[in-house]
């Protein structure tokens, strides 16, 4: 079986104008004799193409490479602790990287709060078993609020300060803690404001650049179901969040990422006529995502993982962040 | 190839190419359509020449009728019949988990469909000693220690449990490009490797067909069409067997919620009416098998208990189905099974 050209990850002009002088299939495009070398001819009519680079085409057919589970499981990962051992451990030890997670609750549960949390606990310094790194915080409905986030960081700043003294982790661990500050805090989170649907795949594309320069390792979408519902036909609004959910996927493989979105409840009713609160945005929605936590009052329930069984946790919301409920 | 060359037929000679590429005639299907005479005033050859060419074409590039006992015989040598290692899932099968088929998996999410298949998966790299391949379309789907704890969990020696999992390959795949370039490079590498490959697991097609969904265009579809008989030709050239997750979503309208009454109950003959596997009408057709996975109680959701329903199948009873629990060594069958 032959690959066709429009399978490939070309333009359409290039394929167009390939298919216009009797070039179908990827493999006619090659030499018989050098595989790795275009037939004349093709690269006559490339070399005439606008966007086009001899030393890229052929990597178009690579695929992804390959490996064996067992150095899939060896590999070590990140997480971002919660500062609450209780939900750390629904994960193992915290919100993973290189995943999705989905916070669900009504308004008023702390979902924003967990937010603010993580945001901190991404910049816990190396030497205390943090990520060291940035935050970048997209929010829909404007929830962010800088007073609160000060008020997290404080805490945060304390404990590890009362930590590094407890368990004596000696002078690097010191010297880490000097820059652990405060303002270095709110400059390590970015926020950006978007305004409805098309800002907020905007602000998606940008986000690679972004993450390049503040060496961010955690993004978080406060409202990420908020923008969507301005859009009517229920096909385009689909399209609008998958095609998000899709670059951000590739960023979180890419830059080994944490994404955190913040979705509402919503009412469902059933054929029967009964009526059930269930997270918003639909089923196609809830593909994208790996971890699914859905808020009460005080508690938190991870619904939906791929590596661990559903389970809940307690928690209080203190003005230091996030703690244990006892 | 599908292009016109020397290769094809010795009078297929670089003038004569020349000659019918200069009316456009560039590729084999282009040429039978021709008329001979044609040909032969285009391309200067004698008629005698272009009736053998065409004949040669036709050889080289049409179906073989191939009798009915040989195929039996092809597939009683070749095939493999697989097993999911859940009793009574395997006892519900039969022989459907035999190579060479496409089987589906379907389910609303957080239903189990993933767990499905990691324990399938590693139950026959298990017992069979065979390669899996693991395509994992979305994020962390694929999570090496949850196949580490389900091994872990059947309480095997560390070497087998290297091994097994050694066994397993993965492939993170991100968008619809990647999918069909790893599924043309397996078409390629499969017939090199050694050890055999019976099983490929592609977890979620629907997660790299949704983000081409799109009111204007409907490239999703001419996609799936052309990685429906890639799956084909592989399945049925490598003796291997697909297996495909999709999701399922349930059906909301509102339409129906309004007039609901008392007199409208759901229509006894047809469960999980409200429920539908994306990717389109046409891709309902291209799995041989359809299994749907789904919850018990829609509430409670410590419940790990899920039933395994037939939707599709030439040769179980549709809507046949068994009952199984969510375990830490993977799906097994329910302890209350009847």
């Amino acid at each position: 079986m032959l690959r066709p050209l429009w399978t490939m990850p070309l333009s359409g002009h290039i394929v167009s104008k390939l298919n216009e002088n009797g070039f179908f299939y990827w493999e006619d495009l090659w030499n018989p004799d050098n595989r790795n070398e275009l037939k004349p001819s093709v690269h006559k009519i490339l070399q005439s193409c606008r966007g086009f680079s001899s030393r890229d085409f052929q990597s178009l057919q690579t695929a992804p490479a390959s490996t064996s589970s067992f150095e899939v499981y060896m590999k070590d990962t990140d997480d971002i602790i919660t500062f609450s051992k209780a939900v750390d451990e629904l994960f193992g030890y915290g919100i993973p990287t290189e995943s999705i997670v989905e916070l669900c609750g009504a308004p008023g549960q702390g979902k924003t709060q967990i937010c603010l949390q993580l945001c901190a606990s991404v910049q816990i310094p190396k030497s205390l078993g943090g990520l060291s790194s940035a935050a970048i915080y997209i929010d829909t409905n404007k929830n962010f609020f800088f007073e609160r986030f000060k008020e997290i960081s404080l805490g945060t700043v304390a404990h590890c300060k009362k930590v590094v003294r407890k368990l004596k982790l000696g002078s690097s661990a010191e010297e880490e803690m000097k820059t652990f500050t405060i303002e270095n805090m709110e400059r390590n989170v970015h926020v950006l404001y978007v305004n409805g649907h098309i800002q907020l795949l905007a602000a998606v594309q940008l986000l690679e650049k972004m993450i390049t320069s503040s060496k961010a390792r955690l993004i978080i979408i406060d409202g990420f179901a908020f923008p969507f519902q301005e859009i009517d036909s229920g096909l385009q609004r689909t399209s609008f969040i998958c095609r998000t959910l899709g670059i951000l996927s590739q960023l979180v493989s890419k830059f080994k990422l944490a994404v955190v979105l913040t979705n509402e409840l919503t009412t469902h009713i059933s054929p029967s006529g009964e009526t059930d609160f269930i997270p918003a945005l639909g089923g196609s929605f809830a593909q994208f995502v790996s971890h699914r936590l859905l808020i009460g009052q005080d508690s938190i329930l991870l619904s939906k993982s791929p590596n661990r069984p559903s389970a809940a946790a307690n928690l209080k919301i203190t003005a230091d962040g996030i703690r244990d409920a006892n | 190839m599908n292009r016109l060359d020397s290769v094809k037929s010795p009078l297929l000679s670089e003038s004569v190419l020349q000659n019918l590429f200069s009316k456009k005639i560039f590729t084999v299907q282009k040429f039978l359509e021709e008329k001979p005479d044609r040909i032969a005033s285009i391309s200067s050859l004698q008629i005698k020449d272009v009736i053998t060419l065409r004949e040669s074409l036709i050889t080289q590039f049409s179906a073989f009728v191939k009798k009915g006992v040989d195929e039996f015989l092809d597939l009683k040598d070749n095939s493999v019949e697989l097993e999911s290692g859940i009793e009574c899932l395997d006892n519900l099968l039969g022989e459907v988990l035999r190579t060479g088929n496409i089987i589906e998996i379907c389910g609303l999410t957080g239903s189990g469909k993933t767990q499905l298949c990691l324990t399938i998966g590693v139950n026959n790299s298990l017992r069979r000693n065979i390669i899996v391949h693991f395509i994992d379309t979305s994020l962390g789907n694929f999570t090496g220690d949850r196949i580490e704890n389900i091994l872990e969990n059947k309480k095997l020696t560390k070497e087998t449990i290297k091994d097994a999992m050694n066994r397993i390959k993965i492939t993170k795949v991100r968008t619809m490009d990647e999918l069909v370039s790893t599924l043309h490079q397996l078409k390629t590498s499969l017939g090199n490797q050694e050890t055999c490959c019976r099983l490929i697991i592609i977890d979620s097609l629907s997660g790299v067909y949704l983000p081409m969904l799109n009111e204007a265009d409907n490239d999703g579809s001419c996609f799936m069409n052309h990685i429906a008989s890639l799956m084909r030709f592989i399945s049925k050239q490598f003796h291997l067997l697909f297996l495909v997750v999709n999701l399922a979503t349930k059906v909301f309208d509102p339409e129906a919620c309004l007039e609901h009454s008392d007199e409208a109950p759901v229509e006894p003959n047809t469960p999980f009416k409200d429920l539908r596997p994306l990717l389109g009408r046409y891709w309902l057709h291209v799995p041989s098998t359809r299994l749907l996975i789904h919850r018990i109680d829609d509430r409670n959701l410590h419940d790990t208990t899920r039933t395994i329903s037939v939707l599709k199948s030439s040769s179980i009873p549709i809507f046949s189905s068994c009952s199984v629990t969510i375990a830490k060594e993977g799906i097994v069958q329910s302890e209350t099974n009847d």
